[in-house]
Protein backbone atom coordinates (compact mmCIF):
# COMPACT_ATOMS: atom_id res chain seq x y z
CA UNK A 1 0.00 0.00 0.00
CA UNK A 2 1.49 3.22 -0.47
CA UNK A 3 0.89 6.13 1.92
CA UNK A 4 0.55 9.30 -0.06
CA UNK A 5 1.59 12.00 2.47
CA UNK A 6 -1.09 15.11 3.25
CA UNK A 7 0.91 18.85 2.00
CA UNK A 8 1.40 19.55 5.87
CA UNK A 9 3.18 16.43 7.16
CA UNK A 10 5.25 16.83 3.77
CA UNK A 11 6.41 20.10 4.49
CA UNK A 12 9.97 20.38 6.59
CA UNK A 13 9.58 21.83 10.16
CA UNK A 14 10.81 25.35 10.31
CA UNK A 15 13.00 26.58 12.05
CA UNK A 16 14.89 23.65 13.11
CA UNK A 17 18.39 23.27 15.36
CA UNK A 18 21.85 24.05 14.03
CA UNK A 19 24.03 21.90 13.71
CA UNK A 20 27.16 23.91 13.71
CA UNK A 21 26.31 27.41 15.52
CA UNK A 22 27.32 29.53 12.77
CA UNK A 23 25.58 27.54 10.31
CA UNK A 24 21.91 27.61 9.30
CA UNK A 25 20.01 24.23 9.39
CA UNK A 26 17.48 22.84 6.91
CA UNK A 27 18.76 23.30 3.27
CA UNK A 28 15.37 24.31 2.20
CA UNK A 29 14.95 25.22 -1.38
CA UNK A 30 15.08 28.66 -2.74
CA UNK A 31 14.12 30.42 -3.77
CA UNK A 32 10.34 29.82 -1.66
CA UNK A 33 9.04 26.70 -0.20
CA UNK A 34 6.40 25.19 1.90
CA UNK A 35 7.30 24.44 5.61
CA UNK A 36 5.68 24.26 8.80
CA UNK A 37 5.83 26.01 12.12
CA UNK A 38 6.21 24.84 15.77
CA UNK A 39 2.52 24.62 15.90
CA UNK A 40 2.02 23.10 12.43
CA UNK A 41 0.69 25.73 11.12
CA UNK A 42 1.90 26.06 7.22
CA UNK A 43 3.95 28.95 6.03
CA UNK A 44 5.70 29.77 3.07
CA UNK A 45 9.23 30.21 3.46
CA UNK A 46 11.30 32.99 1.28
CA UNK A 47 14.98 31.56 1.04
CA UNK A 48 16.44 32.77 -1.95
CA UNK A 49 18.43 36.48 -1.06
CA UNK A 50 16.49 38.89 -4.12
CA UNK A 51 13.30 37.21 -2.93
CA UNK A 52 13.44 38.04 0.61
CA UNK A 53 14.27 41.77 -0.54
CA UNK A 54 11.71 42.06 -2.33
CA UNK A 55 9.05 40.49 0.51
CA UNK A 56 10.97 42.50 3.09
CA UNK A 57 10.38 46.24 1.38
CA UNK A 58 6.84 45.77 0.80
CA UNK A 59 5.90 46.36 3.96
CA UNK A 60 2.24 46.74 2.30
CA UNK A 61 1.45 43.01 1.24
CA UNK A 62 3.46 41.84 3.73
CA UNK A 63 2.50 42.57 7.32
CA UNK A 64 4.40 42.72 10.71
CA UNK A 65 1.52 43.82 12.94
CA UNK A 66 1.89 41.63 15.49
CA UNK A 67 -1.07 41.99 17.22
CA UNK A 68 -2.99 40.69 14.00
CA UNK A 69 -4.31 37.24 14.60
CA UNK A 70 -2.53 36.07 11.16
CA UNK A 71 0.93 37.06 12.36
CA UNK A 72 2.82 33.71 12.68
CA UNK A 73 4.79 33.10 15.66
CA UNK A 74 7.87 31.16 15.15
CA UNK A 75 8.59 29.64 18.48
CA UNK A 76 6.17 29.38 21.76
CA UNK A 77 7.67 32.22 22.81
CA UNK A 78 6.48 34.59 20.16
CA UNK A 79 2.96 34.31 21.40
CA UNK A 80 4.13 36.47 24.20
CA UNK A 81 5.65 39.27 22.43
CA UNK A 82 2.21 39.66 20.76
CA UNK A 83 1.10 41.94 23.82
CA UNK A 84 4.02 43.96 23.70
CA UNK A 85 4.01 47.04 21.03
CA UNK A 86 6.49 48.66 19.47
CA UNK A 87 7.43 49.45 16.43
CA UNK A 88 9.16 46.27 15.25
CA UNK A 89 5.62 44.63 14.94
CA UNK A 90 3.96 47.47 13.66
CA UNK A 91 3.01 48.36 10.12
CA UNK A 92 3.57 52.10 9.02
CA UNK A 93 2.52 54.60 9.68
CA UNK A 94 2.25 53.63 13.04
CA UNK A 95 5.49 52.49 12.47
CA UNK A 96 6.75 55.20 10.59
CA UNK A 97 6.47 57.37 13.32
CA UNK A 98 7.66 55.14 16.30
CA UNK A 99 10.57 54.43 14.05
CA UNK A 100 11.27 58.39 13.44
CA UNK A 101 11.26 59.53 17.22
CA UNK A 102 14.56 56.61 17.64
CA UNK A 103 16.48 57.26 14.37
CA UNK A 104 18.51 60.47 15.47
CA UNK A 105 20.21 58.03 18.10
CA UNK A 106 21.26 56.31 15.55
CA UNK A 107 22.56 58.32 12.95
CA UNK A 108 26.73 57.72 11.76
CA UNK A 109 27.25 61.41 13.55
CA UNK A 110 25.74 59.78 16.99
CA UNK A 111 28.04 56.16 16.43
CA UNK A 112 30.98 57.98 15.73
CA UNK A 113 30.76 59.56 18.74
CA UNK A 114 30.13 56.39 20.54
CA UNK A 115 33.78 54.96 19.41
CA UNK A 116 35.57 56.17 22.11
CA UNK A 117 33.64 55.48 24.24
CA UNK A 118 33.49 51.75 23.20
CA UNK A 119 37.26 51.44 22.19
CA UNK A 120 37.46 52.02 26.11
CA UNK A 121 34.97 49.76 27.79
CA UNK A 122 36.35 47.20 25.26
CA UNK A 123 39.81 47.37 26.71
CA UNK A 124 38.34 47.52 29.82
CA UNK A 125 37.21 43.98 29.85
CA UNK A 126 40.02 42.85 27.97
CA UNK A 127 42.23 43.70 30.88
CA UNK A 128 39.92 41.27 33.17
CA UNK A 129 40.10 38.64 30.47
CA UNK A 130 44.17 39.07 30.83
CA UNK A 131 44.23 39.27 34.59
CA UNK A 132 41.80 35.85 34.37
CA UNK A 133 44.29 34.48 32.00
CA UNK A 134 43.83 31.24 29.70
CA UNK A 135 40.65 29.06 30.38
CA UNK A 136 38.66 32.13 30.72
CA UNK A 137 35.12 32.24 28.77
CA UNK A 138 35.04 35.00 26.88
CA UNK A 139 31.11 34.61 26.51
CA UNK A 140 30.86 35.91 30.82
CA UNK A 141 33.50 38.15 30.42
CA UNK A 142 33.89 40.17 26.62
CA UNK A 143 31.13 38.98 24.46
CA UNK A 144 27.98 39.17 26.47
CA UNK A 145 29.34 42.31 28.53
CA UNK A 146 30.32 44.32 25.63
CA UNK A 147 26.95 45.08 24.08
CA UNK A 148 25.38 45.23 27.22
CA UNK A 149 27.83 48.29 28.91
CA UNK A 150 27.52 49.67 25.83
CA UNK A 151 23.24 49.55 25.49
CA UNK A 152 23.37 50.52 29.35
CA UNK A 153 25.57 53.84 28.43
CA UNK A 154 23.38 54.42 25.49
CA UNK A 155 20.05 54.10 27.52
CA UNK A 156 20.52 55.19 30.72
CA UNK A 157 20.07 51.31 32.39
CA UNK A 158 22.54 51.18 35.24
CA UNK A 159 24.34 48.50 34.25
CA UNK A 160 24.75 46.77 37.36
CA UNK A 161 20.95 45.77 36.90
CA UNK A 162 22.39 43.92 34.06
CA UNK A 163 22.52 39.92 35.89
CA UNK A 164 18.86 40.90 35.89
CA UNK A 165 18.29 42.45 33.01
CA UNK A 166 20.52 39.69 31.04
CA UNK A 167 18.80 36.93 32.52
CA UNK A 168 15.21 38.27 31.40
CA UNK A 169 16.30 38.94 28.28
CA UNK A 170 17.53 35.18 27.35
CA UNK A 171 14.07 34.29 28.69
CA UNK A 172 12.49 36.26 26.25
CA UNK A 173 15.06 35.00 23.53
CA UNK A 174 15.64 31.33 24.07
CA UNK A 175 14.40 28.52 21.15
CA UNK A 176 13.26 27.05 24.31
CA UNK A 177 11.22 28.97 26.44
CA UNK A 178 7.29 28.95 26.56
CA UNK A 179 5.00 31.73 26.04
CA UNK A 180 4.09 31.57 30.05
CA UNK A 181 8.50 32.06 30.64
CA UNK A 182 8.88 34.37 28.05
CA UNK A 183 5.46 36.68 28.87
CA UNK A 184 6.87 36.38 32.65
CA UNK A 185 9.95 38.10 31.37
CA UNK A 186 8.30 40.62 29.59
CA UNK A 187 6.17 41.37 32.63
CA UNK A 188 9.60 41.60 34.68
CA UNK A 189 11.51 43.64 32.55
CA UNK A 190 8.41 46.23 31.95
CA UNK A 191 8.41 46.30 35.81
CA UNK A 192 11.83 47.29 36.06
CA UNK A 193 11.71 49.91 32.98
CA UNK A 194 8.61 51.60 34.22
CA UNK A 195 10.75 52.08 37.71
CA UNK A 196 13.37 53.60 35.60
CA UNK A 197 11.81 55.91 32.96
CA UNK A 198 9.69 57.66 35.78
CA UNK A 199 13.29 59.21 36.94
CA UNK A 200 14.26 59.84 34.10
CA UNK A 201 13.89 63.38 31.73
CA UNK A 202 14.60 66.40 33.64
CA UNK A 203 17.45 67.61 31.18
CA UNK A 204 19.01 64.43 31.52
CA UNK A 205 21.49 63.52 27.90
CA UNK A 206 21.09 59.96 27.66
CA UNK A 207 17.80 58.19 25.06
CA UNK A 208 15.70 57.45 27.55
CA UNK A 209 16.02 60.98 29.52
CA UNK A 210 15.52 62.49 25.66
CA UNK A 211 12.89 60.36 24.65
CA UNK A 212 10.92 61.60 28.12
CA UNK A 213 11.66 64.92 27.98
CA UNK A 214 11.04 65.02 24.02
CA UNK A 215 8.05 62.88 23.41
CA UNK A 216 6.54 62.16 26.26
CA UNK A 217 6.16 65.33 27.52
CA UNK A 218 4.96 66.51 24.47
CA UNK A 219 2.33 63.70 24.20
CA UNK A 220 4.17 61.68 21.12
CA UNK A 221 4.09 58.95 23.00
CA UNK A 222 2.80 57.26 26.52
CA UNK A 223 4.89 56.06 29.05
CA UNK A 224 3.64 52.68 28.79
CA UNK A 225 4.21 52.50 24.91
CA UNK A 226 8.25 54.25 25.97
CA UNK A 227 8.02 51.26 28.30
CA UNK A 228 7.39 48.44 25.48
CA UNK A 229 9.73 50.98 23.20
CA UNK A 230 12.56 50.83 25.61
CA UNK A 231 12.45 46.99 26.22
CA UNK A 232 12.95 46.05 22.89
CA UNK A 233 15.99 48.69 22.38
CA UNK A 234 17.60 47.02 25.43
CA UNK A 235 16.65 43.57 24.83
CA UNK A 236 17.70 43.66 21.18
CA UNK A 237 20.31 45.99 21.82
CA UNK A 238 22.65 43.50 23.42
CA UNK A 239 21.80 39.93 22.75
CA UNK A 240 21.89 40.16 19.54
CA UNK A 241 25.52 41.25 19.07
CA UNK A 242 26.33 39.04 21.95
CA UNK A 243 25.43 36.50 19.99
CA UNK A 244 27.30 37.79 16.60
CA UNK A 245 30.46 38.82 18.53
CA UNK A 246 30.88 35.41 20.45
CA UNK A 247 30.17 33.53 16.54
CA UNK A 248 32.39 35.58 15.59
CA UNK A 249 35.14 35.10 17.31
CA UNK A 250 34.90 31.25 17.42
CA UNK A 251 34.17 31.48 13.46
CA UNK A 252 37.56 33.63 13.43
CA UNK A 253 39.44 30.91 15.85
CA UNK A 254 38.25 27.96 13.78
CA UNK A 255 39.38 29.36 10.70
CA UNK A 256 42.66 31.05 11.94
CA UNK A 257 41.96 34.13 10.94
CA UNK A 258 42.37 36.41 13.65
CA UNK A 259 44.96 37.83 12.13
CA UNK A 260 42.57 40.00 9.50
CA UNK A 261 40.04 40.79 12.02
CA UNK A 262 43.72 42.56 14.25
CA UNK A 263 44.10 44.66 10.54
CA UNK A 264 42.19 47.69 11.15
CA UNK A 265 41.65 48.14 7.26
CA UNK A 266 40.36 45.23 6.95
CA UNK A 267 38.05 44.74 10.13
CA UNK A 268 34.96 45.96 8.71
CA UNK A 269 35.12 43.59 6.10
CA UNK A 270 35.47 40.71 8.07
CA UNK A 271 32.56 42.08 10.53
CA UNK A 272 30.23 42.10 7.00
CA UNK A 273 31.51 38.59 6.25
CA UNK A 274 31.00 36.96 9.97
CA UNK A 275 27.34 39.06 9.75
CA UNK A 276 26.34 37.13 6.53
CA UNK A 277 27.90 34.00 8.05
CA UNK A 278 26.06 34.12 11.57
CA UNK A 279 22.89 35.67 10.96
CA UNK A 280 21.87 34.99 14.48
CA UNK A 281 18.00 36.12 14.23
CA UNK A 282 17.40 33.05 11.40
CA UNK A 283 14.23 34.17 10.20
CA UNK A 284 11.22 36.97 11.00
CA UNK A 285 8.07 36.91 10.56
CA UNK A 286 5.29 38.35 8.16
CA UNK A 287 1.69 37.11 6.43
CA UNK A 288 0.54 38.83 3.55
CA UNK A 289 -1.96 41.73 3.76
CA UNK A 290 -3.73 40.21 0.06
CA UNK A 291 -3.51 37.69 -2.63
CA UNK A 292 0.33 37.89 -4.12
CA UNK A 293 2.77 35.99 -5.86
CA UNK A 294 6.39 35.59 -5.29
CA UNK A 295 9.08 34.41 -7.03
CA UNK A 296 5.81 32.47 -9.50
CA UNK A 297 4.46 31.60 -6.01
CA UNK A 298 1.17 32.10 -5.67
CA UNK A 299 0.18 33.72 -1.55
CA UNK A 300 -2.82 34.38 -0.68
CA UNK A 301 -4.11 36.97 1.85
CA UNK A 302 -3.72 35.81 5.80
CA UNK A 303 -0.46 33.39 4.73
CA UNK A 304 1.89 33.35 7.10
CA UNK A 305 5.58 34.25 4.93
CA UNK A 306 8.72 33.85 6.69
CA UNK A 307 11.98 35.18 5.21
CA UNK A 308 14.59 32.83 6.34
CA UNK A 309 17.52 35.58 6.73
CA UNK A 310 20.32 33.31 7.35
CA UNK A 311 19.35 31.00 4.30
CA UNK A 312 19.00 34.15 2.23
CA UNK A 313 22.51 35.11 3.12
CA UNK A 314 24.14 31.44 1.35
CA UNK A 315 22.05 32.24 -1.89
CA UNK A 316 25.16 30.94 -3.93
CA UNK A 317 23.63 34.15 -7.03
CA UNK A 318 25.20 37.38 -4.85
CA UNK A 319 27.43 34.82 -2.77
CA UNK A 320 29.46 32.57 -4.83
CA UNK A 321 30.35 29.33 -2.59
CA UNK A 322 28.06 30.22 0.17
CA UNK A 323 29.37 28.46 2.83
CA UNK A 324 32.98 29.44 2.51
CA UNK A 325 34.22 32.02 5.14
CA UNK A 326 35.67 34.38 2.83
CA UNK A 327 36.24 38.38 4.77
CA UNK A 328 37.52 39.50 1.12
CA UNK A 329 33.54 39.68 -0.41
CA UNK A 330 33.35 42.27 2.28
CA UNK A 331 29.95 43.82 0.88
CA UNK A 332 26.84 44.68 2.96
CA UNK A 333 24.49 42.83 0.47
CA UNK A 334 23.60 40.42 3.75
CA UNK A 335 20.47 40.55 5.20
CA UNK A 336 20.99 39.53 8.09
CA UNK A 337 19.68 43.38 9.59
CA UNK A 338 16.82 42.79 7.45
CA UNK A 339 15.69 45.08 4.60
CA UNK A 340 12.85 47.42 3.95
CA UNK A 341 11.42 50.03 6.95
CA UNK A 342 12.03 47.18 9.25
CA UNK A 343 15.83 46.81 8.81
CA UNK A 344 17.81 47.34 12.15
CA UNK A 345 17.72 50.44 13.73
CA UNK A 346 20.68 49.38 15.51
CA UNK A 347 23.01 47.85 12.54
CA UNK A 348 25.50 50.68 12.70
CA UNK A 349 26.06 50.36 16.32
CA UNK A 350 26.42 46.66 16.10
CA UNK A 351 29.20 47.26 13.07
CA UNK A 352 31.37 50.12 15.54
CA UNK A 353 30.72 47.73 18.64
CA UNK A 354 32.16 44.33 16.43
CA UNK A 355 35.02 46.19 14.93
CA UNK A 356 36.35 47.70 17.79
CA UNK A 357 35.92 44.07 19.81
CA UNK A 358 37.30 42.05 17.45
CA UNK A 359 40.32 44.40 16.61
CA UNK A 360 41.14 44.85 20.13
CA UNK A 361 40.77 41.16 20.99
CA UNK A 362 42.95 39.83 18.47
CA UNK A 363 45.43 42.61 18.83
CA UNK A 364 46.14 41.68 22.22
CA UNK A 365 45.58 37.96 22.33
CA UNK A 366 46.88 37.62 19.01
CA UNK A 367 47.62 33.83 19.94
CA UNK A 368 43.98 33.63 21.11
CA UNK A 369 42.84 29.92 20.40
CA UNK A 370 39.59 27.76 21.42
CA UNK A 371 40.24 25.67 24.53
CA UNK A 372 37.51 23.33 23.23
CA UNK A 373 36.59 22.59 19.85
CA UNK A 374 33.52 24.15 18.30
CA UNK A 375 30.78 21.64 19.03
CA UNK A 376 31.64 21.56 22.60
CA UNK A 377 30.78 25.32 22.74
CA UNK A 378 27.01 24.37 23.02
CA UNK A 379 24.87 26.06 20.19
CA UNK A 380 21.45 27.28 21.18
CA UNK A 381 17.69 25.95 20.05
CA UNK A 382 16.61 26.96 16.89
CA UNK A 383 13.54 29.82 17.34
CA UNK A 384 15.60 31.75 19.34
CA UNK A 385 18.49 34.14 18.70
CA UNK A 386 21.36 32.06 17.85
CA UNK A 387 25.12 32.01 19.23
CA UNK A 388 26.88 29.76 21.85
CA UNK A 389 26.49 28.73 25.23
CA UNK A 390 30.36 29.19 25.92
CA UNK A 391 33.62 30.33 24.48
CA UNK A 392 36.39 29.11 26.31
CA UNK A 393 40.05 30.04 25.34
CA UNK A 394 43.68 30.01 25.49
CA UNK A 395 46.32 31.89 24.66
CA UNK B 1 11.59 48.26 -15.94
CA UNK B 2 13.83 47.81 -19.05
CA UNK B 3 17.61 47.90 -18.44
CA UNK B 4 19.40 48.63 -21.70
CA UNK B 5 22.99 49.99 -21.54
CA UNK B 6 23.64 52.91 -23.74
CA UNK B 7 26.90 53.37 -25.25
CA UNK B 8 26.73 56.80 -26.28
CA UNK B 9 26.86 57.60 -22.42
CA UNK B 10 30.33 57.77 -21.46
CA UNK B 11 31.21 56.45 -17.87
CA UNK B 12 32.43 60.20 -17.36
CA UNK B 13 28.84 61.40 -17.71
CA UNK B 14 27.54 63.75 -14.59
CA UNK B 15 25.29 61.28 -12.28
CA UNK B 16 21.98 63.15 -10.51
CA UNK B 17 20.52 61.74 -7.56
CA UNK B 18 17.80 62.21 -5.63
CA UNK B 19 17.12 61.68 -1.71
CA UNK B 20 13.15 61.40 -0.17
CA UNK B 21 13.38 62.29 3.37
CA UNK B 22 10.11 61.00 3.92
CA UNK B 23 10.79 57.58 2.48
CA UNK B 24 14.01 57.92 4.71
CA UNK B 25 13.83 55.35 8.19
CA UNK B 26 17.29 56.11 9.14
CA UNK B 27 19.27 53.26 8.70
CA UNK B 28 21.99 54.98 7.84
CA UNK B 29 23.58 53.00 4.99
CA UNK B 30 24.11 55.76 2.14
CA UNK B 31 26.35 57.62 4.64
CA UNK B 32 28.22 54.33 5.28
CA UNK B 33 28.64 54.07 1.45
CA UNK B 34 30.05 57.57 0.92
CA UNK B 35 29.58 59.59 3.38
CA UNK B 36 31.25 62.51 1.42
CA UNK B 37 27.67 62.25 -0.79
CA UNK B 38 24.97 61.48 1.73
CA UNK B 39 24.44 62.55 5.68
CA UNK B 40 21.88 62.99 7.76
CA UNK B 41 19.94 65.90 9.28
CA UNK B 42 19.72 66.17 13.48
CA UNK B 43 16.73 63.84 13.10
CA UNK B 44 18.44 61.48 11.29
CA UNK B 45 16.93 61.61 7.76
CA UNK B 46 19.19 61.03 4.57
CA UNK B 47 20.57 64.21 3.00
CA UNK B 48 22.46 64.79 0.15
CA UNK B 49 25.60 66.78 0.64
CA UNK B 50 26.43 67.82 -2.64
CA UNK B 51 24.47 68.27 -5.88
CA UNK B 52 25.52 66.97 -9.03
CA UNK B 53 28.24 64.26 -9.15
CA UNK B 54 30.99 63.27 -11.34
CA UNK B 55 30.63 60.36 -13.23
CA UNK B 56 33.42 58.76 -11.07
CA UNK B 57 31.39 58.22 -7.65
CA UNK B 58 28.52 56.27 -10.12
CA UNK B 59 28.80 53.16 -9.01
CA UNK B 60 29.21 54.25 -5.55
CA UNK B 61 25.66 56.22 -5.54
CA UNK B 62 24.04 53.14 -7.25
CA UNK B 63 25.67 50.94 -5.04
CA UNK B 64 23.65 53.13 -1.75
CA UNK B 65 20.33 52.99 -3.65
CA UNK B 66 20.75 49.24 -3.76
CA UNK B 67 21.31 49.01 -0.02
CA UNK B 68 19.17 51.65 1.08
CA UNK B 69 16.06 49.60 2.79
CA UNK B 70 13.62 52.13 1.85
CA UNK B 71 14.15 53.06 -1.32
CA UNK B 72 14.58 56.51 -0.58
CA UNK B 73 17.60 57.32 -2.79
CA UNK B 74 17.11 57.14 -6.82
CA UNK B 75 19.80 57.63 -9.46
CA UNK B 76 19.48 59.35 -12.65
CA UNK B 77 22.06 60.31 -15.86
CA UNK B 78 23.83 56.46 -14.99
CA UNK B 79 23.59 53.88 -17.98
CA UNK B 80 21.99 51.30 -15.74
CA UNK B 81 19.79 52.61 -13.63
CA UNK B 82 18.83 50.82 -10.48
CA UNK B 83 15.57 49.46 -10.49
Amino acid sequence: MIEIPSAATASPQYPQRRACPYRPAGGYERPVTRVRLYDGRPAWLVTGHETARQVLLDAATFSSDRQHPAFPALAARFEAARAVRNFIGMDPPEHTAQRRMLISGFTAKRVATLRPAITEIVDSLLDEVVRRGPGVDLVATFTLPVPSVVICRLLGVPYADHEFFEHQSRRIAAGTSTAAESADAFGQLKRYLLGLIETKGRGGEDMLDVLVDEQVATGTVTTPDLVDLALLLLVAGHDTTASTLALGVALLLEQDAGAVAADPTRVGAVVEEILRHTAVADGVARFATRDTEVAGVRIAAGDAVVVALSAANRDPGPFPDPDRFDPRRGGRQHVTFGHGPHQCIGANLARAELEIALSRLFTRLPTLALAVPVEELGGKEAGGVQGVQRLPVTW
Amino acid sequence: MCRVSNAFRSPGDPVHVNVDAARCVGAGQCVRTDPTVFGQSDEGTVRLLRGSLPGSLRSVVTEAAALCPAQAITVTGTADPPH
